[in-house]
């Protein structure tokens, strides 16, 4: 884990991982044991966050990995959402079923436009989702018998999760398989396939991957994910509504992803995350302050917080926490814009070797 | 009987044609050498072998297995590997990652198999980092094992693309310019490592060239394109004398006779090398080079020394300027 070398005696090695691990741990409680003790409308704030990183999960599939473009985003999650309501509501189907079921209906429909995307690539492909998304909205989503009309249909939660608190613990098991997912086919060929499809097709196509096979999985993969926070979403609002389903959120499916990090998992869910509490952070700010009139700028405060990530950190909130996540997870502290980090070792090292500093300093001087 | 035969290529871009009725041989274990001005269609012949682009007509087989219509894949899990001129790794990633990456087809595992992680799955990944490790043994790039490819340079990187086409097990490597941006010590190097190719691994290679003591080095036999027909054929030293050659490269106004005593004094600049301990394979074919023993080499050496410096230096500059 360390290097042995740098470590002087028993106890030091021991002191450098307490604070560590004591704040993973920490982290880790935290996030478990909040809906728990949270009153039902922040579990239910604390639900949406849950079903907002499995959606940018989602989009960061095809987004960060394969370098696809999805601005249509919204239309997977809606076909998601309304099939989980429908055969829940329909057909008696339990929760279990329903959703990967969703899962299944989403990855088909992203299927087609993966052939889609075989032929047209960059700014067309990302017109072309933009119309996908816009139709499925004016028309899947607007057959009478399928999903209500503009009415909509309920998809109400069964006996264990009729509370908020149990159903956001749902919801945090299923992100957490789509985190453990997402890290297996990463860790494998499918995911070095589309990092390499990603990079250049061609180059990918001489190491013998098809391109065609990958492409499309990487949207049936984004479709499944996709269609499953669809189900999340269906069971946590209760009621779906084709109105929900906009441009609009397809835009924040794609914003959120940007400023958690293309390509990093742990960057996206906090993304996503932190968008969904965008909506919370303002009111809270409007009522601390007396400021009502900040509510309506909720789009013009995340197109802030994109310009910011895009001039200034490319990679996102991955890349902010970057020496932090990486330091959790006990691989060296490196502070960001060092070439070639060889001088700190850890945080508490470094604060040891400036205070050193700091005293031999003065008595140079004397 | 050819590892690769291609026979009368067209292939033509609106009304430009790339590649002319273009017919080329490739023997099991040599090294054949591709050369000709920008432009000649000498990467357009490239791509039309690894199937990125679609003939118009002609045919190309491969281990005696028509491959015309296949695509690139395909191709590639047949054996034929490739290298690019604006390098073929994936961005982003560490050298080691790279390597693995292109292992894509050894590693025999489904899609889903790996991703719920059988214990097979877990044994294949650790044997394709066996593989790179092996791989950077061989290509001397244990040192930068562990750093992202975007940080390192271009010369070091032409290297990693070379080990990452080799991990693809490749047995036809298609390369194409393996040299440009590397010092003529590592262009030295790098012969070093194709002759051990062949030798050690067996593998047959036709390269896209343009530093011509390179060329005579290694290859067994070279190709000679311009404006995308074959302008002529042969030996290394033969076709670096071939007048038409010169006139391509340098534009037509040089005395050729002087052009030709300027290649005949650039033999001492081939490197002798770890030659010695070269045999010639039992499969290759006719245009085996000489043994370099049999070549005058130290009687012009010691003849023309002072004068075949700056006649080089001299040629050099102008091929290049010819060339770009």
């Amino acid at each position: 884990m360390q290097n042995v070398a740098t470590m002087k005696g028993p106890f030091d090695g021991l002191l450098e991982a307490w604070p560590r691990k004591l704040i993973l741990l920490a982290i880790v409680v935290v996030v478990v044991a909040f809906p728990a003790m949270a009153t039902e409308l922040n579990a239910s704030r604390y639900t949406t966050a849950v079903v907002f990183a499995v959606i940018g999960l989602s989009v960061n599939i095809l987004m960060g990995y394969a370098g696809q473009i999805s601005l249509g985003h919204q239309a997977f999650v809606g076909v998601g959402a309304f099939s989980a309501a429908y055969l829940a509501t329909n057909t008696g189907l339990p929760i279990y079923l329903a959703i990967p079921l969703a899962g299944v209906i989403g990855g088909a429909i992203s299927a087609i436009l993966g052939l889609v995307a075989l032929r047209i690539q960059g700014l067309y492909l990302a017109l072309i989702t933009l119309a996908y998304g816009a139709v499925a909205e004016r028309s899947i989503f607007s057959i009478q018998a399928l999903t209500g009309g503009g009415a909509g249909i309920p998809a109400l939660r069964p006996e264990p999760f009729v509370k908020d608190n149990t159903y956001s613990y749902f919801c945090l098991l299923v992100l957490m398989l789509v985190l453990f997912f997402d890290w297996r086919m990463m860790r494998t060929k499918f995911g070095r396939a589309l990092l390499a499809l990603k990079s250049n097709e061609q180059v990918a196509a001489s190491f013998g991957m098809n391109p065609v096979f990958y492409k499309v999985g990487a949207f049936v993969v984004a479709g499944i994910v996709a269609g499953i926070g669809g189900g999340l979403y269906a069971f946590k609002e209760q009621h779906v509504v084709s109105a929900d389903f906009t441009f609009a959120l397809a835009l924040t499916f794609v914003i959120m992803t940007v400023i958690g990090g293309l390509g990093n998992r742990i960057g996206v869910v906090l993304g996503s995350a932190f968008t969904a509490y965008i909506p919370v952070i303002l009111n809270s700010v409007a009522r601390w302050f007396d400021a009502q009139w900040v509510i309506p700028y909720r789009l013009l405060f995340t197109a802030l917080l994109l310009l910011l990530t895009l001039t200034q950190f490319p990679g996102g909130i991955a890349q902010q926490l970057h020496p932090f996540t990486e330091w959790l997870v006990g691989k060296p502290f490196h502070l960001p814009h060092k070439k070639k980090g060889k001088g700190k070792k850890h945080k508490g090292k470094a604060a040891t070797t400036v205070d050193i500093a700091d005293e031999s300093d003065p008595e140079e001087q004397h | 009987m050819g590892i690769l035969e291609v026979r009368g290529v067209t292939k033509s871009f609106g009304g430009i044609v790339a590649n002319s009725d273009i017919t080329l041989d490739v023997g099991e274990w040599e090294i054949v050498g591709l050369i000709g001005p920008n432009g000649a269609g000498k990467t357009t012949l490239f791509n039309c072998i690894t199937g990125v682009y679609g003939i118009d007509s002609g045919s190309i087989r491969f281990r005696d297995a028509d491959v015309t219509g296949m695509k690139t894949h395909e191709r590639a899990a047949l054996g034929i590997g490739r290298s690019f001129q604006n390098l073929g790794l994936v961005r982003g990633q560490t050298v080691l990652e790279n390597l693995v990456t292109a292992q894509h087809m050894t590693a025999g595992y489904g899609v889903l198999e790996g991703i719920a992680g059988s214990p097979a799955s877990f044994s294949v990944e650790r044997e394709l980092i066996r593989r790179a490790d092996r791989i950077l043994d061989f290509t001397n790039l244990m040192e930068h094992r562990d750093e992202v490819i975007d940080d390192l340079p271009y010369g070091v990187l032409k290297n990693i693309e070379l080990g990452a086409v080799l991990a693809t097990d490749p047995q036809l490597l298609l390369l194409d310019e393996p040299s440009s941006g590397l010092s003529p010590t590592e262009s030295d190097e790098l012969g070093e490592i194709l002759l051990r190719l062949r030798e050690e691994i067996g593998v047959t290679i036709l390269m896209i060239e343009h530093h011509v003591p390179l060329v005579v080095r290694v290859t067994d036999y070279v190709y000679v394109l311009n404006f995308g027909t074959l302008l002529t054929e042969g030996k290394p030293r033969d076709v670096q004398k071939h007048p038409e050659v010169i006139a391509a490269y340098l534009g037509g106004e040089v005395d050729l006779n002087g052009a030709a005593e300027d290649s005949a004094v650039e033999e001492p600049g081939v490197e002798p090398g770890d030659e010695s301990g070269y045999s010639s394979p039992a499969g290759l074919s006719q245009y085996v080079p000489l043994p370099r023993e049999a070549r005058p080499r130290a009687e012009l050496r010691t003849g023309t020394a002072s004068k075949s410096k700056s006649k080089r230096s001299r040629k050099s500059s102008k091929s290049k300027s010819g060339k770009r």
